[in-house]
């Protein structure tokens, strides 16, 4: 009987330990090499904040995220940021505050409509595999906020951006797509070779000329 | 031919040149985008009026009143938002008489009292009833009173008139907001 009770007491409370939910996850947004993208971890479709719901006037909510580089096959990794808020939402969002944190030093704090640095991309740094970094965002709604915002609602995109480097030079992975911004940028290189090129035929001439 | 040839060498040079610039111009770039919906929540309260035992049907306008009477009306409140609310209730009495012309009646005590003030309403100064606790969502309160008892005898000024007795009930969060609904700054939310 003893034995019988010890085995369901352990049962119960590996039950309990497996059911206890993980309130307050940090999201993760990774650089990953298989798929030469960004994997949002943590996130619910997406939403890497997803306990920033039903706020009320006075509150401050935060949420951890972790950028982080898992990618082995390149050197380094340079991440950026960038947020765009809803322009048609901008009349709520205005009147909310956006603190933005990298590793404990405040980035930025604007109105959560004009996020001030993140409107273009920030460089959040450089990331060699395996290097990571914590941002941790604060939304804060003013305890004054009238009643005519009561249950409205707004959204955010927050835009991840990588380049990869291997060797010293940014490099072009096979992501199977057609490089169209590679051949927008090779149109310098091919006009400088042309240039090069002539450059070489005309001085040949001019040497057999003189010859 | 010598010079042929080196002018052919330097075209396939100029060439080569060509595709490996082209090559380190070429940069790798993805972007992901994370979308961030950002919401407010609210408070929202119902006023219900019921009469009867026990509530038992919705409260209906009294007519022909008997002095001395006692009538059934149970106003409670319903907090039917997503938030919890300290709450506060103002009973008032508009006289309207023959003529059509509208008073309100400052003190309605010598034509009628309401009965059995529910447990956790207190009056307080302003002329509000205050809720003793918050009202947690979906909860409702106690009855702010269940009856209301006319006068023995109706003094003259009070007899042929038509009164409205309105129960009206206001809400405001709980969350930052003081430790009592007296200490409580309140908003334009109410019913």
């Amino acid at each position: 009987m003893k034995r019988l009770f010890n085995y369901i007491a352990s049962t119960f409370l590996a039950l309990t330990l497996l059911m206890t939910p993980n309130a307050h996850a940090t999201s993760v947004v990774s650089f990953e090499n298989n798929a030469d993208r960004f994997v949002f971890y943590n996130a619910s479709d997406s939403d890497l904040f997803s306990d920033f719901h039903a706020l009320m006037p006075g509150d401050t909510l935060s949420a951890d995220i972790a950028v982080k580089n898992t990618a082995a096959e390149y050197d380094f990794v340079k991440i950026y940021l960038r947020a765009e808020p809803d322009p048609s939402s901008s009349t709520f969002l205005e009147k909310l505050n956006l603190n933005l944190y990298q590793d404990g030093t405040l980035l930025s704090s604007a109105p959560a409509s004009d996020p001030a640095v993140l409107t273009e991309n920030f460089e959040l740094g450089t990331f060699n595999p395996g290097a990571e970094t914590l941002l941790t965002v604060e939304l804060s709604a003013p305890l004054t906020l009238e009643n005519d915002f009561q249950f409205a609602g707004g959204g955010i995109n927050w835009i991840f951006t990588a380049e990869a480097y291997k060797d010293g030079k940014i490099i072009a992975p096979d992501t199977g797509a057609a490089p169209t911004i590679g051949i927008t940028l090779a149109l310098p290189g091919i006009l400088f070779a042309a240039l090069l090129t002539t450059t070489l035929v005309l001085l040949i001439n001019k040497r057999k000329m003189r010859k | 031919m010598r010079q042929n040839s080196r002018t052919r060498l330097l075209i396939v040079l100029g060439a080569i040149s060509l595709l490996s610039l082209g090559g380190t111009v070429a940069y790798f770039v993805t972007s992901e985008t994370a979308h961030n919906v950002v919401s407010m929540s609210g408070v929202s309260i119902l006023l219900n009026e019921f009469a009867g035992p026990e509530g038992s049907h919705p409260f209906h306008d009294l007519e022909d009143i008997v002095p001395g009477k006692t009538y059934s009306k149970i106003p409670y409140i319903e907090n039917n938002g997503p938030e919890p609310v300290w709450i506060r209730a103002k009973v008032s009495l508009k006289q309207t008489a023959n003529d059509g012309t509208e008073s309100a009646v400052a003190d309605f005590s010598r034509l009628m009292t309401l009965e059995n003030i529910g447990p956790n309403w207190t009056l307080h100064s302003d002329g509000f009833y205050y809720y003793a606790s918050p009202l947690s969502s979906g909860e409702s309160s106690t009855p702010i009173f269940d009856s209301v008892k006319f006068a023995d005898a109706i003094d003259g000024e009070f007899q042929l008139s038509t009164y409205t007795l309105t129960v009206s009930a206001e809400a405001t969060q709980v969350k930052h907001n003081g430790s009592s609904a007296l200490d409580a700054a309140w908003t334009e939310s109410g019913v």
